[in-house]
């Protein structure tokens, strides 16, 4: 059970309001603002199917956990996921549009988790397409959000286009997921180039295989950063426990046990400043060992 | 049984060195066509260097960046006009260009018999410029627009003639080669193929883990 919402923050959450009078007028908040603001990071990759979603969902939950009251914003709107990486896919009334849009205020859109009392949703449209929001409402959706909570993580659709660009246009730091994989880097080189570099982005090196770097079938950590040179946040190993989490509609970080799950902690705690050195990872067990316990011989 | 999985998985050994060269050419080529200005500086360098060797077709130029197997090239198609009188002492450069263009460092050793091929197919394409019988560069911004056509002939000899007078500082006895130089209007077209960025190539189109970022901010 994660921690409650301070009263300050309830309070505030019940009076902003962006459905509500156009908040730029109102002095009071303006003050709250200015001394609360959280921090906007938007997760992003370029290519599609690197684990944006995933990593959105797990820093999330490992933020949330530690004290931080957290929104994770869908911004793929018409291919929403992070609903179902969250489990929180039946609990959905209004969506990101309909905020913007002024159907539906921001508290009835955010969708609270289920574990966690400060861990907020806010979904995309499911029915919609990317170019129906405007990037000034999104823009003002994302402020909005920041003033309320201690973190808004925006998991940016996959491409270069509208929803990226919009996805981006709110964040005020961005973190760059990618894989050891030629396509996957080379996309992650494209959005880092059209990234406006106050944003500052670090890396996360998702889906290693510790035994395929050892054989040398997949680039190292190190290969994949020589090219892009940022700020490596976190190294992420592939494990099947992501898929068991994925399936059951919780994040990773909550299987007892997982080197992933491990792995987004260390990075939440980087995030908030820490300074965890990045251990390398070892196979777990040699090819030879997997090769046995997929026949069901030796240990499993 | 243990050998035989082993032998297996060891079959693909090389492939993190693919991947790592492959990327790094894909990147290359991305970066430079993600910079056209930087792009377009270059060009317009090197055009000032040739230029003080040769009188070149600059409508007709074209230059870019190909990804061939395992090497990244840089693609130089310069219809040359004549050459001009070259300083007694060439610079590498202009031993390649006279190289290039006859097999000879000095503009005055051309003789017009052998150039009467080339010289045919440069007037055709002299004259029909904006219906594009070269295709266009690869990077925007060096096509030559349609109020180029009626000054470019014109355009050219000044140049030609910046470039003579700066051989003739170096030799007196060259200017006078100048009028027929200028006079003999024959244009050629050569491929260069200049390798010129390679894996010790400069920064700025280089080895992507040395080279500068484009500029994000788009």
């Amino acid at each position: 059970m994660g921690p409650a919402p301070s009263a300050d923050r309830i309070e505030s959450m019940k009076e902003l309001d962006l459905a509500g009078t156009p908040l730029s007028t109102n002095v009071r908040q303006e003050a709250r603002r200015a001394s609360t603001r959280g921090r906007t990071i938007v997760v992003t990759s370029g290519k599609g199917g690197v684990g944006k979603t995933t990593t959105t969902a797990n820093l999330g939950t490992g933020l949330a956990d530690l004290g931080k009251q957290v929104a994770v914003v869908d911004a793929d709107v018409g291919l929403r996921n992070l609903d179902v990486v969250l489990g929180l896919e039946n609990r959905i009334r209004k969506h990101l549009l309909d905020v913007i849009e002024r159907k539906g205020t921001i508290d009835e859109a955010l969708v609270r988790d289920r574990l966690r009392q400060s861990l907020f949703l806010l979904p995309a449209a499911q029915n919609r397409e990317k170019d129906e929001v405007p990037q000034a409402a999104m823009v003002a959706l994302i402020q909005e959000l920041q003033n309320r909570f201690d973190f808004v993580l925006i998991d940016c659709p996959a491409g270069i286009e509208h929803g990226f660009r919009n996805a981006v246009a709110g964040a005020a730091e961005a973190i760059i997921v990618t894989t050891p994989e030629v396509s996957a880097v080379r996309d992650a080189d494209r959005i880092i180039g059209l990234l406006p570099s106050h944003l500052a982005p670090k890396l996360i090196v998702n889906r290693v295989r510790p035994g395929m770097v050892k054989e040398g079938t997949m680039m190292s950590v190190d290969d994949v950063n020589a090219i892009l040179r940022l700020e490596l946040i976190g190294v992420v190993p592939d494990e099947k426990d992501i898929i068991i989490a994925t399936n059951r509609g919780t994040p990773v970080i909550d299987i007892e046990g997982s080197q992933t799950g491990a792995a987004f902690r260390r990075i939440v705690r980087r995030l908030l400043g820490e300074a965890i050195p990045i251990p390398p990872f070892h196979p777990k067990r040699n090819v030879v060992a997997n090769f046995l316990s997929s026949l069901g011989i030796g240990r499993s | 049984m243990i050998e035989f999985i082993t032998k297996f998985f060891r079959r693909e050994e090389a492939s993190k060195n693919l991947a790592k060269e492959r990327l790094r050419l894909v990147l290359m080529s991305d970066r430079v066509s993600l910079a056209p200005d930087i792009f377009e500086t270059m060009k317009v360098e090197m055009l000032d260097v040739i230029r003080r060797y040769l009188e070149v077709d600059e409508r007709a130029l074209e230059m870019r960046f190909e990804n061939a197997e395992r090497q990244f090239l840089l693609l130089a198609n310069i219809p040359v006009r004549s050459v001009l009188p070259l300083p007694r002492k060439t610079t590498g450069a202009g031993q390649t260009a006279g190289r290039n263009t006859n097999g000879r460092a000095n503009g005055s050793a051309i003789s017009s018999g052998d150039a009467s091929p080339p010289a045919a197919s440069a007037s055709a394409d002299a004259s029909a410029p904006a219906e594009g019988p070269h295709p266009l560069p690869a990077f925007g911004g060096s096509a030559p627009g349609p109020g180029d056509d009626l000054s470019s002939s014109k355009e050219l000899r000044p140049a030609a003639n910046d470039a003579a007078g700066s051989a003739a500082a170096a030799g007196p006895h060259q200017t006078a080669k100048l009028p027929a130089t200028v006079k003999r209007r024959r244009r050629r077209r050569k491929k260069v193929d200049a390798p010129v960025v390679d894996t010790a190539a400069p920064s700025a189109f280089g080895d992507v883990a040395e080279g500068p970022r484009p500029p994000g901010g788009s």
